[in-house]
């Protein structure tokens, strides 16, 4: 896709944003006789990250060592079948551009089928990102359909996070060698780029934002949805570590039928361990499916029930007795969803969240049997360091009942000979007193605000050791309520809250549909 | 032989890797060269360890022999536990000869006078260092002999490296014996803490390569100029370099010692930019931060020429290997005053 494709002799530009339209030859299936644009627009080889186009940056390296990736990139990448040009800026691959004020779910089949045309590579994890404090997930599975499960960005915006912007591409080696250098010898950053909060604002975010502008106690929550929320039936949810993805509308889903799904469901992975593909082999009698619906966490009565998968081992612990150990849980669900439900059709069903706690070759199975049935797709969900940070001034704002635990911001930065991890734990009290002092405004927050916020906890650590944590990256934001990690896990605390952060996150979902 | 001390040898002599394990077994000396010889190192390294469990059958091998293997294991491999650093003092000036033989049977009186069910274990070592391994029972039952703690000694100083790995109850007694038989009066905790036992040595005795406010001659620069293209200027070349200069006194030229970890409690006010109108409390913003890395000295010292840091780097960063510690307390004062340290 570039100013010099045949189709267009200029490009046509998007009314709002003034961004350039995807070329149409992008989204066909690809022909024989068109492989070689293909190649060189979507390439499995996976240029796509529009890495340079993001003003935002957490690692100084980049900066520096922007000149010449982009200067390498022309040269070194491997083009098939055209020449290499200089000043292309590349496209996330596979996903055609839309704006998001589009519908989604005519583009939403398409843009599986374009998921599933670009043979992804999915395995290579950024090589900045490896040390990480929290647990990392391991690398994505191969899915049995050839569908996509894996590191995938928050993208349609110029958000970006670290160099190594996650879309599911794999990083060409050299510009991942290019940017793993040490700064090259820049040593005057231009301003500390922060990787919190002065990212430029794709049109993703200025929805996040709008929408987000709320008073700490919360947007006006539809009447019903907080008795519904029995606390003793969400138990379960809180303290478990939860992997992020975000699912595209199920077509054909009926909650009627969750015990057919549920055969349906246990019978694939009985017939997938007999493949040999998944899961370890014991003395265990088989897996169990169960799927039911978990009433209470809607954000309104427009959003659908939210749905729980539980996988569990059956094994014969004596003759008569047959335990069950629970192995895997996911559960689908949409809080306040109301920007995709609107915009989808009949016969769709919008449950954009999908929360995976257990082995991944389980969620693998499960991901590839709804991929598969209901013809949705499933990524993992990206959180970047600026929504870390509205998640740190927004959560610090809560009422706790108990003043456990800390606020804890964990730091990680990875360019250097030696990785270094910066854990900065404040009290919470004296980190509600703060933002109180900063959130000015009554029943809303805005950007301004959490940057202050964020800034006075970067200069309180400056006046200290003289480290610009605004220069690092900001992987892991952990509070009383729930602890969230850039990675797309999360960890729940606190049953009041759980459905505040469900409706954050359900709006991150739908950003990265959209 | 005792069917726990027969376990207890296969476990060490699998934690070995393959290649060492005729060393080891040499330098524990209790097999024989001819047995050592019969050992087949071509298997696995499941069969290798029964063979010489075998071997060590034959010699009745008992849970003394056990521990001194295990101390010779400790001791080329230290790195796979925490140590922290005890330093004694003495009120007065006299200075006894060392003596070992006095020295182990006052720790051992000492230790089984409050503990019956220990087992004592010593070997000395070439650089004046003393290995003791205890391993722990309770009142009621026999020492475990998992449930180990090690103790280096450098006889000819004050200073104590402990690895305790469970049981830290028993460490006051531990510390008591120790006192005791080497004829001090105290024991305090240094508040520093590494897998490395080599670089806490070092930053203990001061090997590590200080920092001197020398001025380096010219031609100190790096040959960096290999394939520069003269089209590419530095823009901050000046600033660079006196970024490199006084990172240079700073942390000196030499590998820093490895530390893992360093704590920093912070209980200082919060001074804010006077226009950005936020709070002003009266009490201390109370923070902690942790810094950790598979070796922490060296990227501090690699922050501030990848930009991210000032230069000079904060003074709290930098007196870790002078101060001997990575834990501390930081509290509103003129300067930084690390107190006593409180373990959260």
């Amino acid at each position: 896709m570039s100013s010099k494709c045949r189709r267009y002799k200029k490009r046509p530009r998007c009314n709002t944003c003034r961004r350039p339209r995807p070329c149409p030859s992008a989204r066909a299936p690809l022909p024989r006789d068109r492989r070689g644009r293909r190649g060189r627009g979507q390439g499995a080889a996976g240029r796509g990250r529009g890495r340079g186009r993001g003003r935002g940056r957490s690692s100084p390296a980049a900066p520096g060592a922007e000149a010449e990736p982009r200067a390498g990139r022309a040269s070194s990448q491997p083009r098939r079948g055209s020449p290499p040009r200089s000043s292309r800026r590349t496209r996330g691959q596979g996903m055609p551009r839309s704006h998001p004020r589009k519908k989604g779910a005519e583009r939403d089949p398409q843009a599986a089928n374009n998921e599933r045309q670009a043979p992804v590579l999915l395995s290579e994890k950024p090589p900045e990102r490896e040390p990480l404090p929290a647990p990392a997930p391991p690398p994505a599975p191969k899915m049995a359909a050839g569908a996509v499960l894996g590191a995938a960005g928050t993208d349609g915006t110029r958000v970006q996070t670290a160099p190594g912007g996650e879309r599911p591409g794999a990083m060409e080696p050299a510009e991942g060698a290019a940017r793993t250098l040490p700064s090259t010898g820049r040593v005057s950053v231009a301003g500390r780029i922060s990787g919190a909060g002065r990212l430029s604002r794709g049109p993703h975010l200025r929805k996040l934002s709008g929408r987000l502008g709320v008073s700490p106690s919360g947007r006006a929550l539809p009447p019903g949805s907080q008795e519904n929320a029995d606390p003793q039936k969400i138990a379960f949810l809180l303290r478990k570590q939860w992997t992020l993805y975000s699912v595209t509308p199920l077509y054909k889903f009926s909650s009627a039928h969750l015990k057919d799904y549920g055969r349906q469901l246990g019978a694939f992975i009985a017939a997938e361990k007999q493949k040999g593909l998944a899961v370890e082999v014991g003395v265990e009698l088989g897996i169990k499916v169960a799927v039911s619906s978990l009433p209470g966490l809607k954000g309104s009565d427009q959003d659908h029930a939210a749905v729980l998968v539980q996988l569990s081992l059956k094994s014969s612990a004596s003759q008569k007795k047959t335990e069950e150990k629970l192995i895997w849980s996911g559960w689908f669900c949409c809080v306040a969803g109301d920007d995709l439900s609107l915009n989808v059709l009949e016969d769709f069903t919008c449950l954009p969240l999908f929360l995976a706690n257990g082995a991944e070759s389980y969620t693998s199975l499960v991901g590839s049997w709804f991929q598969k049935t209901f013809d949705c797709c499933f990524r993992r969900l990206v959180i970047s360091p600026l929504i870390l940070t509205w998640m740190a001034a927004l959560w610090t704002g809560y009422k706790v009942d108990k003043t456990s635990s800390a606020i804890e911001l964990v730091f990680s930065v990875p360019c250097l000979p030696q990785p270094l991890d910066i854990s900065y734990a404040i009290h919470t009290e004296d980190a509600k007193a703060l933002w109180d002092t900063v959130q000015k405004t009554p029943g809303e927050i805005t950007q301004e605000e959490v940057d202050v916020f964020m800034d006075c906890l970067y200069s309180h650590f400056h006046r200290h050791f003289k480290i610009h944590l605004s220069a690092t990256k900001l992987v892991k934001v952990s509070t009383g309520i729930a602890s969230a990690h850039c990675d797309g896990i999360i960890k729940f605390l606190q049953s009041q809250y759980i459905i505040r952060v469900l409706m954050l996150l359900t709006e991150l979902a739908v950003a990265q549909i959209q | 032989m005792d069917e726990v001390v027969a376990e207890y040898i296969r476990r060490t002599v699998l934690k070995i890797p393959r290649d060492e394990i005729m060393g080891v077994l040499r330098k524990w000396g209790f097999l024989s060269e001819t047995q050592l010889g019969a050992i087949n190192f071509r298997q696995t390294k499941d069969s290798i360890s029964q063979e010489v469990v075998q071997l060590c059958e034959e010699n009745s091998a008992d849970v003394k022999q056990a521990a001194i293997l295990d101390i010779i294991y400790n001791n080329i491999y230290p790195n796979k536990r925490v140590w922290s650093v005890y330093q004694m003092k003495k009120t007065g000036e006299e200075t006894d000869l060392f003596d070992f033989t006095n020295f182990k049977k006052k720790f051992k009186r000492r230790l089984q006078s409050a503990l019956k069910n220990v087992t004592i274990s010593f070997r000395e070592y070439e650089d004046n260092a003393i290995w003791i391994r205890i391993a722990w029972g309770t009142p009621y039952t026999k020492p475990n002999q998992y449930k180990t703690s090690y103790v280096v000694y450098h006889s000819q100083t004050p200073y104590v490296f402990i690895s305790v790995s469970v049981l830290k109850s028993n460490l006051p007694l531990l510390c008591q014996a120790l006192v005791v038989a080497s004829n001090y009066h105290d024991i305090r905790e240094m508040e520093l803490r590494s897998h490395c036992l080599n670089s806490l040595k070092d930053i203990v005795f001061k090997r590590y390569s200080q920092n001197f406010q020398t001025h380096y001659p010219k031609q100190e620069k790096n040959v960096a100029t290999e394939n520069v293209d003269v089209r590419i200027i530095q823009e901050d070349k000046s600033e660079k370099e006196r970024i490199q200069r006084v990172n240079r006194e700073v942390f000196g030229d030499g590998p820093q010692p490895k530390l893992e970890f360093a704590q920093y409690k912070l209980e200082t006010m919060f001074k804010s930019d006077p226009k950005m109108d936020v709070l002003e409390k009266r009490e201390p913003f109370r923070c902690l931060v942790k810094f950790s890395s598979p070796d922490l000295l060296e990227s501090l010292k690699s922050l501030v020429p990848a930009g991210m840091a000032d230069a000079p780097l904060s003074p709290l960063l930098t007196c870790i290997p002078q101060k001997a510690r990575n834990y501390f307390k930081i509290r509103e004062r003129k300067g930084v005053l690390p107190g006593s340290f409180v373990r959260p």
